[in-house]
């Protein structure tokens, strides 16, 4: 059972590191596109209001929710369910259901094959956003192999007398 | 087919909360049961799991069909316009000499929406007709769905990258195409089916011929 405290302290600790990179992925650009002179960098925000103006909202609503909001939901509510004392069962099903949407490693792979297309054209600098996006996936991958929500249902559960329907 | 002496919790009249994992015992009349640990609706199995994996995977088979045959990026550079499907940005990609990009676009793009869909069909119609072959390795390929699934969103990314940032007025710009949109929604639609489905199913059906 991993309710000891070390065990959830160090989840914690990559919990917030997990909520600082995800701010940081998100504020500065994922690259700088160099090309005769002219200078593009853009970041995740950014490339989704592009889409947005170009009549593409479908596309750019479906890459905001799955890139940035849920990913973003789901960081945050494991930190709340971390620091609370009871955990709100309304929250766990939230962590569980957001899980499956939250696609940044897919986000990444996409980052890096649009990337190297690009490096065919012109002259590519990584940003700052681009790392932190690495960072966060293999992040959040650590954070969901220690968050076991098992043992935070079972934490609710000391909190309510069990009764079958 | 289940060990000689294990008891499915269905024929116990238990069921597994699909919110919190929680089993509890449900009575005969489904009414209102909601579970007492996370209040969420009690389900024996998940609700019209094959009437909503059908809709929906007819939704996505339908859709395919633009997605595939639209352009979903359209490139202007000095050189010219030139609009690119899914299919024909993977040979662009080899032919310019990029194998490995063309194979990961490849895969993530045709191979991984096509075979989900082709064995979600397999374990709807299995399920539909009773098949008894191998629950075991149907429950596997169902597991197999659920974890590619995501995957095919990668080329959306990618066009969604390109289009932010390859706006260099005359020199290049690239925009998105409506095959993308398609594309999208055939990947959300999936993803969806695969949810609905419930794989329990696969194994009611080898109970009851044992």
């Amino acid at each position: 059972m991993r309710c000891n405290p070390d065990s959830r302290q160090r989840t914690l600790a990559l919990t917030v590191t997990c909520a600082i990179l995800f701010v940081l992925a998100n504020i500065y650009p994922i690259v700088t596109l160099e090309s005769q002179g002219l200078r593009l960098s853009c970041s995740l925000p950014e490339a989704v209001q592009v889409l947005w103006r170009s009549d593409m909202e479908f596309i750019s609503v479906l890459v905001l929710t799955t890139a940035l909001l849920v990913p973003g939901l789901e960081i945050g509510l494991i930190l709340t369910v971390l620091l609370q004392r009871f955990p709100t069962p309304l929250l766990l099903r939230l962590i569980e259901v957001s899980r499956p949407w939250a696609m940044v490693d897919v986000f990444v792979l996409g980052l890096l094959v649009s990337i190297k297309k690009l490096s065919d054209m012109a002259t590519i600098v990584p940003g700052p956003a681009l790392w932190s996006f690495c960072a966060l996936m293999v992040l959040t991958a650590s954070v969901r192999a220690t968050f076991q929500l098992r043992d935070f249902w079972r934490q609710t559960s000391v909190t309510y007398a069990a009764r079958p329907s | 087919m289940l060990p000689a002496r294990a008891e499915s919790a269905a024929s116990l009249g238990l069921t597994a909360c699909h919110g919190c994992g929680l089993l509890v015992g449900l009575p005969e009349s489904p009414a209102t049961n909601t579970c007492p640990r996370c209040a969420a609706h009690l389900h024996m199995r998940k609700p019209d799991s094959m009437q909503r994996t059908c809709a929906l995977m007819i939704a996505a088979y339908v859709l395919l069909l633009p997605a595939n045959l639209l352009p979903v990026m359209e490139t202007q550079s000095l050189l010219g316009t030139r609009q690119d499907t899914i299919v024909s940005g993977v040979i662009h990609l080899w032919q310019s000499g990029s194998w490995p990009l063309s194979f990961v676009v490849f895969v993530a793009s045709v191979v991984v929406p096509l075979t989900k869909l082709a064995i979600l069909t397999m374990l709807v119609v299995s399920v539909q007709r009773r098949a008894t072959w191998s629950p075991r390795d149907r429950t596997r390929l169902y597991r197999l769905i659920e974890f590619i699934g995501r995957w095919s969103m990668l080329d959306i990314y990618v066009v969604t990258l390109l289009a932010a940032l390859v706006r260099l007025q005359s020199l290049a710009t690239v925009k998105i195409g409506t095959g993308a949109i398609a594309f999208g929604a055939v990947v959300i639609l999936t993803m969806l089916a695969t949810r609905t489905f419930d794989p329990r199913l696969i194994w009611d059906r080898a109970e009851i011929s044992r």
